[in-house]
């Protein structure tokens, strides 16, 4: 007789694969979990070594291939239906971050400016001294908060349909997340480090248009391709 | 085999495999792993022999087959797998399909290459 396994490797491995199961019916996971316990049973001698488990948990493939043929079969809507993944979601999403976008290309715009006073003043003489004084009133990360807060009623509800909607994978719901907060700190940073690094006016200029055009041609090109996509597998 | 070769085997492999199992159960009953066995002897049937698991599974609650526990010489007792009358009408279903679907492929790709 061989004893059940209870092997460590063999029970964590059991562990991983239910866990990984928790989607399908109990009935269904209770008895592919007794099949694999089984066929682990069978396959090792009572008493098998670490290396021989191994290779037996080699031969029955990841508990990730089980489960996802486990989940295969289950009848789970594809994506292009129900109420999150029709044509208007990535549609609304897509005006809406545009809209946010454009507000905070404008909002931090208009936060961060930089003037160059020249600090005049008169010497003893009555001679007027000037001193070429390079003034950035960088607005910093409370900026990068104002021209999100100026915006939310823009992205919020962009963020949390894109969040809802079936019909963006987890990376690009990250992505369409992330696009505002992002662009915020881009358009925010770029002339801060700009500043930090080199103190003259064209390292600003030169950042702040980079930030300008990273933000409305990058921002824009990943916005419109990731609604595209979703547009086409939306269905009506 | 090339690396995309392994993708388009998954995608045949759905319905065929099932198939495939219920033809080994036509004679006689068998447990779990001798099936997974003989799917992966050659590897191209089936890669790991854990996705055999949730196949038998899918069988069995669609009664296509059954499950009886047998002892077994050595060790606990085995949990034998075998044909339904829903699985061997679908055995001959499939047998009917098979051979006209593989001969149509077969066709189309020996067009594509003259």
């Amino acid at each position: 007789m061989n004893a059940h396994t209870t092997h460590p490797l063999v029970e964590s491995y059991l562990r991983d694969l239910e866990g990984l199961l928790q989607g399908i019916d109990a009935g269904e996971r209770a008895e592919v979990l007794a099949g694999v316990r089984e066929h682990l049973d069978g396959a090792l001698p009572a008493g098998a070594g670490d290396d021989q488990v191994r290779s037996a948990l080699a031969e029955l493939g990841s508990p990730q291939a089980i489960a996802d043929e486990a989940y295969a079969s289950e009848p789970r809507p594809p994506a292009g239906r129900g109420p999150m993944s029709r044509p208007w979601v990535p549609l609304t999403v897509g005006i809406l971050l545009g809209l946010a976008l454009l507000g905070i290309v404008l909002a931090a715009g208009s936060l961060a400016a930089y003037s160059t006073s020249e600090t005049v003043g008169m010497d003893a003489a009555g001679n007027e001294i000037t001193d070429e004084d390079l003034q950035f009133s960088g607005v910093g990360p409370a900026g990068a908060v104002m021209a999100l807060m100026f915006t939310w009623i823009f992205w919020l509800p962009a963020t949390v349909l894109a969040v809802a909607s079936p019909l963006w994978t987890g990376r690009q719901k990250v992505a369409l997340a992330l696009l505002g907060p992002g662009s915020a700190a881009v358009l925010v940073g770029l002339p801060e480090l700009s500043w930090a690094f080199a103190r003259n006016q064209l390292a600003i200029n030169a950042a702040a248009w980079t930030s300008l055009v990273l933000v409305v041609i990058g921002g824009g090109w990943l916005l419109i391709r990731l609604c595209r996509a979703a547009a086409r597998r939306s269905s009506t | 085999m090339v690396p995309g070769d392994e993708g388009i085997l998954t995608h045949l492999r759905r319905g065929a495999l099932e198939h495939c199992v219920l033809a080994m159960l036509e004679d006689e009953a068998l447990y779990g792993l001798d099936i997974a066995r003989r799917l992966t002897a050659d590897g191209v049937l089936m890669s790991s022999e854990g996705t055999l698991y949730p196949l038998l599974a899918r069988l069995r609650k669609t009664g296509l087959v059954d499950t009886t526990w047998q002892e077994s010489g050595e060790g606990p007792p085995r949990r034998y797998y075998s044909l339904t009358r829903g699985g061997t009408e679908s055995l001959a279903s499939f047998r009917r399909t098979w051979k006209p679907f593989k001969e149509a492929v077969d066709a189309a790709l020996e067009g594509g290459t003259s």
